[in-house]
């Protein structure tokens, strides 16, 4: 199997990064890992985090880029440097694996789009949830018609962040919207599309005179149904009670936990889920059942499809226009005007 | 201990009038039941659940009404009549026991709320998480700070209607944030106050054809959070996904399910969440069960104690005015 030559460009304070070139470490069955470039202020702000790339080269971001035997680049900067970098990478023929949602600017991120649309190459996000098993089948299950009419999901993802994290929020406009909501939104998007209207209710809890968005909170209406994505960047316990419950005319399910850490797990990133589902069985009565997923990691499975894709093996199902549509619904979700 | 004479006004098909009689029954050393009067058709309408006052005299309303020994009233029509009765009850002067949350009329809910002021009535209404264990405790502990600031609260009350009920959600608008949310509300605004603003989201999912309001939410906007009260009447499973979810600064408090069958009583499970035990992903989740009661005994026991004088009403009519006027907002009723 021909492995991808792969590059990492940045390091980011809040996200995925150093878990993605873990990743890509750990399975050099299916990468070469040439290097990594630190771009903008990474080599201060990211200092603690630069252990992740010991052994490995360091490059320039030209290198990367100008090196046509690199194929594929993981764009890993902090959220509001994404786009930028990953426009440079499409404009010079890059596979793109890159961290969510990009930055800010609608115009930016559809440039990306039109420049990946040219280029023909793979262009493959982050989100986290897309490769849970669980998620994946109740998607699957909702597109052939499982649940009946989808009258209403409810997506959560909460935790309890320090003070410096809940102040990075104000990076972004919609703060915890932008930064986790976007891995509800989606899922929300996939299971019933795109709503009529979105609500957008983002609030600064104040704790801590931090004055970020840090509860985000969003409705989305359709015709039939309320949706609503929720993650509070101040709750106790909040990892554990990260939920997906969908709701339809035939069967409600519920993921709860989304991710449970693995207890005295070998490997890093190594969770479980556990799904509830609730049905009428032929005689009338409703069933009631609980099962926990195999253990899976978070990543593997994201960077193994990933590897898939650019070798031409795996169609990606989250098409270029997927993605604009996702966008999209993200700022509204965030409050930010996009025109329509 | 002096018995509380009471009778009850009324019997409905989707309330808690059977089982607020049959508490009655099972409270002797509380209540000494004078009997019962079916008004507005009741006779024909419930002739399926008279059983339940078998043994008990049937009386007229006015019987019931004018007779002075005769102290208490349960008010258990259907909804859109409970404010009528209520309002009847009050003007000669008795103690009300009214199944919740009265019928959808602002003006009339408020003639009545100011004549038990006036009258200093005992007015007690059938808001049936009240008397939880858990939710008492809970709400003790949100009024200690215990949890710390109140950032949200996530309500819910859902289950598999029958699609007769779900059509008879027409009668109100709002549907079932009317009918049930208003038991969510109850418990959000004790925890929160007042919100800024109150977005009513009500649906009707459409299923088999009915276009009542059979999916409620309701999203309570606060100045630092944001709380929801979500009633779906079509939920797979919805009775055991019944939750209150309370988050502050200092903890997490999940009751879910808010009730499951015991031994033909009720429990509550609860799962806390602090600084202690918050820390790692893999822990486990684990629920702590209360000790199982009977939802109605509690709360009629309740109303007699505080019919008696033993025990103050922590519950206001001013306090139930804001509540009836905060669900009514929830339903997308103008109350300018």
């Amino acid at each position: 199997m021909r492995k991808i030559r792969i590059a990492q460009i940045g390091m980011n304070r809040y996200s995925h990064a150093p878990d993605i070139f873990d990743t890509l470490k750990k399975r050099e069955d299916l990468f070469e890992i040439v290097g990594y470039a630190l771009v903008e202020d990474e080599r201060e702000t990211c200092a603690l985090k630069l252990k992740h790339f010991e052994g490995y080269r360091e490059l320039t971001l030209d290198e990367i880029l100008n090196d046509p035997t690199i194929e594929a680049v993981a764009v890993e900067t902090d959220e509001i440097h994404l786009l930028k970098y990953a426009q440079m990478a499409a404009e010079h023929g890059k596979h793109i694996h890159m961290e969510k949602p990009g930055s800010q600017n609608l115009a930016d991120f559809e440039k990306l789009i039109e420049t990946v649309r040219k280029g023909g190459k793979t262009f493959h996000l982050g989100y986290m949830y897309r490769y849970n098993p669980f998620v994946s089948d109740v998607i699957a299950r909702a597109k052939t018609g499982d649940f009946g009419s989808i009258y209403s999901v409810e997506a959560h993802m909460s935790r309890l962040d320090s003070k410096e994290t809940r102040e990075w929020f104000g990076s972004f406009k919609g703060g915890m919207m932008f930064y986790l909501g976007c891995h509800l939104l989606d899922l929300v998007l996939q299971l019933q599309g795109v709503p009529e209207s979105i609500l957008p209710l983002n609030t600064a809890t104040g704790i801590d005179g931090v004055n970020t968005k840090d509860l985000g909170f969003a409705v989305l209406q359709y015709p039939n149904a309320i949706s609503v994505v929720r993650m509070g960047g101040t709750e106790v316990g909040g990892t554990k009670r990260r939920q997906l419950v969908v709701c339809g005319s035939e069967r409600t399910i519920e993921i709860c936990p989304l991710e449970k850490g693995v207890s005295d797990a070998a490997e890093p990133y190594l969770y479980q889920a556990i799904k509830r589902e609730r049905y009428l069985d032929e005689e009338g009565h409703t069933k009631n059942v609980e099962t926990q997923s195999e253990p899976f990691q978070r990543y593997e499975a994201m960077l193994e499809a990933f590897a898939a894709m650019v070798r031409g093996e795996k169609e990606n199902p989250y098409t270029l226009e997927y993605e604009t549509t996702l966008f999209r619904v993200l700022l509204q979700a965030c409050g930010v005007e996009a025109e329509a | 201990m002096r018995k509380i004479r009471i009778a009850q006004i009324g019997i409905s098909e989707n309330g808690h009038g059977r089982l607020i009689f049959k508490s009655l029954t099972h409270l002797p050393e509380e209540f000494e039941i004078v009997g019962y009067a079916l008004v507005e058709g009741e006779r024909e309408k419930f002739a399926k659940y008279l059983h339940y006052f078998d043994g008990y005299p049937e009386l007229t309303l006015e019987e019931i009404l004018n007779d002075p020994t005769i102290e208490a009233v349960t008010i258990e029509t259907e909804e859109i009549h409970l404010t009528k009765y209520a309002l009847l009850a009050a003007e000669h002067g008795k103690m009300i026991h009214l199944e919740k949350p009265g019928s959808q009329e602002l003006a009339d809910f408020e003639r009545l709320i100011a004549l038990v002021k006036e009258k200093n009535l005992v007015f007690h209404t059938g808001y049936m998480y009240r008397y939880n264990p858990y939710i008492i405790e809970l709400l003790e502990k949100v009024e200690r700070g215990e949890l710390g600031e109140i950032v949200s609260v996530e309500a819910q009350m859902n289950c598999r209607h029958k699609d007769d009920l779900r059509e008879w959600l027409t009668v109100f608008k709002g549907g079932m944030t009317f009918y049930l949310g208003c038991h969510l509300l109850d418990l959000i605004l004790r925890m929160q106050g007042m919100p800024d603003r109150v977005i009513p989201l009500n649906r009707s999912t459409g299923m088999n054809g009915i276009e009542s309001e059979d999916f409620g939410m309701a999203v309570l906007e606060y100045p630092s959070g944001v709380s929801f009260a979500k009633t779906s009447a079509v939920e797979y499973g919805g009775y055991l996904r019944r939750q209150l979810v309370v988050t502050g600064t200092k903890g997490t408090v999940e009751l879910q399910p808010l009730e499951y069958a015991v031994d033909n009583k009720i429990a509550t499970d609860k799962i806390e969440c602090n600084a202690e035990n918050a820390a790692h992903w893999g822990d486990p989740r684990i629920a702590e069960p209360c000790e199982s009661f009977e939802r109605y005994d509690v709360m009629m026991r309740g109303f007699a104690e505080i019919a008696r004088g033993e025990r103050e009403n922590p519950f206001t009519p001013d306090y139930e005015l804001t509540l009836y006027r905060l669900l009514l907002r929830a339903c997308g009723v103008s109350i300018e």
